[in-house]
């Protein structure tokens, strides 16, 4: 019987590397996948979506007829109490937020891929004082820590934004990497590589690095959600994407000033963010299950 | 354990000032509070100048830093510069009252719920109760706090007018009867509550949840089962001991999460609690006060961790440190 099973994998003409296994395994997590799907959809409504509707982003309509209108066919969403079109507006500040999410994460993987594979393939030294660094940044709560950094970093823009939340989003990435460079350098084909004479630099990223990717793939993709939520927060207290740039965030906060007469104003941007979170954590729950490294032993 | 306790608690010293030091460089990213006042055409520079002197804001930044460091040390916690130059201990001994009160209750009841359910999902793996609740958790880790906040405001505030909307006693209050006085309080609490607790408890369910699952499959409850046990002991004693332990980690992983919630939730239900105090502190840029509060608030999270490593290390007999 094993010899059966054996000897069909030997016939199989398809070389299953590991990440068409995991492309397979990806495809059974259905919640996953319909993510993806959502996902799609979600980004290219934001991305082509404000070209097709009838409003601009700061456009006013007039101010006894179209200010804080209920949801119509005319106004999806309703309107604000300056007149403008929710819908519109929603759909622009989900491209803030979309782009907020992703840079954040990409720069803030970056600094932790830095950090993390410096410390876990040297060692000795620089280990401990990277890593004690990083402990530190662990221990101080972050939300303040934003909140002055946007009032010392000058300008109103996104990318600042994107900055600050990097700054504090490295640490978990980091620790990650880490523990993997810590098993990684120790394996045959580490040894392998610098037997024939590869850089330290060349091992820790074209040797190394691809094989820890699974995680940071998990990480990065629940970091997209989370660091949208960071945002929301951030906008919320005051400090986010300064408005009349929309961000769901700071749709919020806007919305809050009239929640009394006005409750769809606050429905539809929280809708929007619990959505695309939600399958960003779909989904990297979906990876980390496809990924899993008890898998493919 | 003596040792890896002793280990543990020496550690701890080299982060308690890198975290001290590195607030204190990003606070003082900010400038001195009194440069503004140079602006201001009614304030004589010279006064300013004075002032400066005064709070010692003219001392170079290494000085000022160990300065400050001692008085912390010592207990002279200093005066805040905005808030009527009360003393901060004051301000902060209000403050931390109210977030303990309600953070607690938050942390209560999100184990309180989480806990159980996830052992109930991983014993019923892949039924319609997992799916729900599994459901549920994801909604409850993705849910942004502060609108979690506006939408409870929203349907038992302004509709229902079931419970006020912020605050945290009805004026006149104060000198009531304890026991009035209490269920004044109660009924101002439970949203911040359920709000707080809601976004832990979704983490804590999948957390509880995978790790009964990966105790549930283990030989010993086999044997335990093939042995005669009925299925309650089996459960109970052996399968529940076991997936208890690392739960106990959740309470440090959980600390973070609840301090920066706890500053949502404070501000969305007016709370005059630690996060108000501290974002106020840091938007007004008073140095005292910020400086107080991120050093609680970060030293609180150290200890906690400690705590749990320690719990965990107390509770699994399996685990060995040297």
């Amino acid at each position: 019987m094993a010899e059966e099973l054996i000897y069909k994998n030997e016939v199989s003409t398809r070389v299953e590397g590991y990440w068409y296994l995991v492309g397979k395994h990806l495809k059974k997590h259905k919640l996953a996948i319909f993510s993806i799907v959502l996902l799609s959809v979600i980004i290219l409504l934001c991305v082509v979506g404000p070209y097709f509707t009838r409003y601009t982003m700061n456009e006013m309509g007039n101010a006894t007829t179209d200010v804080l209108q209920v949801p119509s066919l005319k106004h999806l969403f309703g309107t604000d109490e300056l007149g403008r079109d929710v819908f519109t507006r929603v759909l622009l500040g989900g491209r803030i937020s979309l782009l907020v999410g992703f840079s954040s994460v990409f720069s803030a993987l970056l600094v932790g891929i830095i950090v993390g594979a410096y410390a876990g393939y040297y060692g000795g030294i620089l280990d401990t004082v990277l890593m004690r660094f990083t402990d530190i940044m662990f221990s101080i709560p972050v939300l303040p820590l934003l909140v002055v950094l946007s009032s010392v970093i000058p300008g109103a823009g996104v990318w600042k934004i994107v900055l600050i939340i990097a700054l504090f989003g490295w640490m978990t990435d980091a620790r990650i990497i880490r523990g993997m460079f810590l098993s990684l350098r120790e394996s045959e084909y580490s040894e392998a590589a610098k037997a024939i004479g590869a850089s330290n630099t060349r091992i820790i990223w074209r040797h190394l690095l691809p094989n820890a990717l699974a995680p940071i793939i998990v990480s990065a993709t629940l970091g997209v959600g989370g660091n949208i939520i960071y945002e929301a927060a951030l906008s919320y207290l005051g400090f986010g994407v300064m408005p009349p740039t929309p961000s769901w965030g700071n749709i919020l906060q806007n919305a809050q000033y009239a929640m009394a007469i006005a409750p769809w104003l606050v429905w539809t941007p929280g809708l929007a963010i619990l959505i695309t979170v939600i399958a960003f954590n779909f989904l990297g729950d979906g990876l980390r299950d496809a990924m899993d490294p008890r898998l493919y032993r | 354990m003596r040792t890896y306790l002793t280990r543990r608690v020496l550690q701890m010293i080299p982060l308690f000032i890198g975290v001290a030091l590195v607030t204190f460089l990003i606070l003082s990213l900010v400038g001195d509070p009194f440069a503004q006042m140079l602006v201001n055409p009614r304030i004589r520079p010279a006064d300013v100048a004075r002032l400066k002197h005064q709070w010692g804001f003219d001392l170079p930044i290494y000085l000022r830093f160990f300065k400050w460091f001692w008085s912390m040390l010592t207990g002279n916690w200093g005066l805040s510069i905005f808030a009527g130059g009360r003393p901060v201990i004051e301000l902060v001994s209000h403050a931390i009252g109210w977030t303990l009160k309600f953070s607690i209750g938050a942390f209560i009841l999100g184990f309180v719920v989480a806990i159980p359910i996830g052992i109930y999902s991983a014993l019923r793996q892949y039924t319609i109760f997992d799916y729900i609740f599994t459901g549920f958790s994801f909604f409850g880790m993705s849910m942004p706090t502060f609108w979690f906040g506006f939408i409870l405001l929203m349907i038992f505030g302004l509709r229902l007018h079931w419970l006020p909307i912020g605050g945290v006693m009805t004026p006149g209050m104060e000198s009531a009867p304890f026991f009035l006085r209490l269920l004044d309080q109660a009924k101002y609490f439970i949203l911040p509550v359920v709000v707080l607790s809601f976004f832990g408890m979704g983490s804590w369910m999948r957390y509880t949840r995978s790790s009964m699952l990966e105790v549930v499959h283990q030989d010993y409850l086999r044997t335990a089962r093939a042995k005669g046990l009925p299925e309650r002991t089996v459960i109970v004693k052996h399968a529940l001991r076991n997936a208890l332990i690392p739960i106990i980690t959740l309470l440090g992983l959980a600390l973070p999460g609840l301090i920066s919630g706890a500053m949502i939730t404070e501000t969305v239900f007016a709370i005059p609690g630690m996060g108000r105090l501290t974002l106020n502190a840091m938007m007004n840029n008073d140095f005292p006060l910020a400086m107080a509060c991120l050093l609680i608030l970060s030293y609180l999270l150290i200890i906690g961790n400690l705590v749990a490593d320690l719990l965990y290390a107390v509770v699994d007999p399996r685990i060995r440190y040297s």
